[in-house]
């Protein structure tokens, strides 16, 4: 659920990056964390053992653009991937509005792409939530290794179901489409929010000087990162 | 040695268990089987030493591991104890609460007196269900030599707990060579499989297979799991597949671990269409794209790599062979639009106006020309043949089409997809659809099914997309 401040006028989105252990998502989130420009995004906090295993999440705030005289905020988590970390994932998982799934795409890791996909099916409906209806993306990251599996294959996996949801080859370290899988699950969490906000009762809620100060018509001015 | 030994006797003596103290004995659990279920009670100076109650593990262990045993000297009588844990087939337990993980039974077994060993047992009438004496369904007892190590400690599965099954197999043993017989063979290298499995299910090393041995296995046995990302066949199912040359290689063992066959190996050797995705899917469609300075990163990312990005398109059902990776990806300079269905019908991200429509038409396989005509007379057309006359054509196919339609209509004998007339020069196909005619010159006698039914949605999707006043159609 996003978080609508119109006293403020902001918008606070939340995206979690959800995957097996060791799959990359720390990697997404350092990299967004080095790229943008440092005014526009909080400190990269992360929470992690020697070994670089995430213990807790890790979070990264940014700023992204103003639409309908509202500044957009996203929120960036991460959820520690190890099995016996549930409860925490369930607890980033909270109030999530997008998903960025991570998959591995060595052949040996296909099985716990399998588990923890179903994992992020079985924690949202702990919160009355349906994968379908939340925007989410699929990474298939490593794709620079050698022991990859065939994307037709992580197709049939992962995005084989009634909603087909856009899916990217992702080679997290050096930044490969990380951001353009991010771009679209922003863009799909602002289609929905320009959805909500046409409908009555998000007008009605904002009144009707919020709206008018940006016509739905205009252009959206993107802040700079 | 001796100096630990008696501390650790003199421990034994002085603290002894504490679920003792604090539970009431229990009835021995194993009786002889006159005993078991008689009102016969022993009393306590007969049943010889208490059994020993191990308290519960924490449940963060699961219970599952094994509590040690104390040091006993090989030359040591055998402690005549029957040691069992809390929680296990005790009548006034109470149930474990549904949600919390079920305890596991770690029950040590006596250890006989040398020479008193039991003796192998009867088996059992085939026409009999067969119990086990431990009344659990699991197997028989275990018993340990007293000359050897400590008692294993056998987990008995607990009555609530759930079948821990993670990946369902198609039904594995007993039907090996029936499953093996069903669906299209899938050959996989022997020697590939071979180099997946543990060296301890070999009997030795596996250089000498050649490279060209192959392992054939019915598609039936691998369908069901290509989707939990793991393909595994029982030992039986594999021996029994390997060719018979071999089978001295592998170590058949009926209840060992499964065989995991490599995905690498499995994937390249499936049939075409076994990957295919689902042909319902629906895409979400977004109208409005937001400039993000995310996107403005993901171009440059996309410039400075120079390296495949943006979204993966969906594989086309006729494409099967294809991995989709080698679909060229579009640049992701710009923001990606949702593909609309005519886009989607020619696999394209390219703006498509009726020009470049009639221009990717005569691409298809099996057209060699093909025209557009709208029902206010305006006409495109590609590559007809100057014999066949472009302009007549286009001026007369549409009124062939309402023509022929409605006596066709008439033979209720369903809808009509396509009208074909087979002329001398070239055989021609009339498709309608609103205020849309469209006219294809065949390169060959017949259109390919999947030719024929592309043009047939090409034409229904023109046909919204120009829709017209119902004055103006054709087939009005």
């Amino acid at each position: 659920m996003s978080i609508i401040n119109y006293a403020s006028r902001e918008i606070q989105f939340k995206i979690v990056y959800y995957g097996p252990a060791l799959c990359g998502k720390t990697t997404n989130l350092s990299y967004i964390h080095e790229r943008i420009n440092p005014t526009n995004r909080g400190d990269l906090v992360s929470l992690a053992t020697a070994s670089d295993r995430t213990l807790f999440f890790d979070f990264l705030p940014l700023n992204a653009v103003v639409i309908k005289g509202f500044v957009t905020k996203f929120q960036l988590y991460t959820v520690p991937g190890q099995v016996i970390y549930n409860a925490t994932r369930q607890l980033v998982l909270r109030s999530v509005d997008g998903v960025i799934f991570v998959a591995d795409s060595q052949l040996e890791k296909m099985e716990e792409n399998v588990e923890s996909f179903h994992n992020l099916q079985e924690n949202l409906a702990q919160q009355n939530l349906a994968l379908d209806e939340i925007p989410y993306v699929l990474q298939y990251n490593k794709r620079d290794l050698t022991n990859i599996a065939p994307i037709k294959y992580l197709e049939f996996l992962l995005n084989n179901r009634k909603r087909r949801v856009q899916s990217f080859e992702v080679v997290s370290s050096t930044g490969q489409n990380v951001f353009a899988s991010l771009n679209a699950v922003a863009q799909l969490l602002l289609h929905k929010f320009n959805k909500q906000g046409e409908s009555p009762s998000i007008l009605a809620a904002s009144g009707p000087a919020a709206v008018a100060a940006e016509p739905a018509n205009s252009p959206q001015t993107a802040a700079t990162l | 040695m001796n100096f630990s030994f008696k501390r650790l006797l003199k421990k034994e003596k002085e603290a002894p268990p504490a679920a003792l103290v604090a539970t009431e004995p229990r009835g021995p659990i194993e009786k002889p089987a006159s005993e078991r279920f008689g009102k016969t009670v022993m009393p306590k100076s007969a049943r010889g030493a208490e059994p020993e109650i191990v308290p519960p593990l924490p449940s963060s262990l699961g219970g599952q591991v094994a509590v040690p045993s104390p040091f006993v000297p090989p030359s040591a009588p055998p402690p005549a104890r029957k040691p069992i844990s809390l929680g296990q087939d005790l009548p006034n337990e109470p149930l474990p609460s549904p949600l919390a993980p079920p305890p596991v039974a770690t029950i040590r077994l006596p250890m006989p007196p040398a020479g008193n060993l039991p003796s192998p047992p009867i088996p059992a009438r085939p026409s009999r269900p067969t119990i086990s004496s431990n009344g659990t369904g699991a197997p028989a007892i275990e018993r340990v030599p007293a000359s050897s190590e400590p008692p294993v400690p056998i987990s008995l599965p607990s009555p609530f707990a759930p079948a821990p099954a993670r990946i369902k197999l198609p039904s594995l043993a007993p039907a090996a060579p029936f499953v093996l017989a069903q669906g299209p063979p899938v050959e996989l290298s022997l020697r590939e499989v071979l180099s997946a499995i543990p060296p301890f299910q070999l009997t030795g090393s596996t250089d000498h297979v050649p490279e060209d041995a192959k392992i054939e296995l019915a598609f039936s046995l691998i369908k069901p799991q290509l989707a939990s990302g793991k393909v595994e066949i029982s030992p039986a199912q594999f021996h029994a597949a390997m060719p018979e040359e071999f089978r001295s290689l592998f170590v058949l063992d009926e209840g060992g671990l499964p065989i995991s066959l490599p995905l690498a190996e499995v994937l390249e050797h499936l049939p075409n269409e076994s990957l295919n995705l689902r042909v319902d899917q629906e895409e979400t469609e977004i109208a409005h794209v937001f400039e993000t300075p995310f996107s403005q990163h993901a171009a440059e990312d996309a410039a400075r790599l120079q390296s495949p990005s943006g979204p993966i398109a969906k594989a086309s059902p006729l494409e099967s062979n294809e991995a989709i990776s080698e679909v060229a990806p579009e640049p992701v300079a710009e923001p990606r639009v949702m593909r609309t269905p005519l886009q989607t019908l020619f696999e394209t991200d390219e703006e498509l106006d009726p020009k470049g429509v009639v221009a990717r038409l005569s691409q298809l396989p099996g057209v060699q020309a093909c025209a557009i005509i709208f029902s206010d007379g305006l006409s495109l057309a590609s590559n007809i043949p100057p014999e066949l006359g472009a302009d007549k054509l286009c001026a007369v196919a549409p009124e062939i089409a309402r023509r022929l339609e409605r006596p066709i209509v008439d033979l209720s004998l369903g809808a009509v997809h396509a009208i074909t007339i087979f002329y001398t020069k070239a055989p021609v196909s009339f498709f309608a659809h609103g205020s849309i005619c469209l006219a294809a010159v065949h390169s060959a006698d017949q259109f390919a099914s999947e030719t024929r039914d592309r043009l047939e949605h090409i034409t229904q999707e023109l046909g919204k997309i120009y829709a017209q006043p119902a004055s103006l159609t054709p087939n009005a």
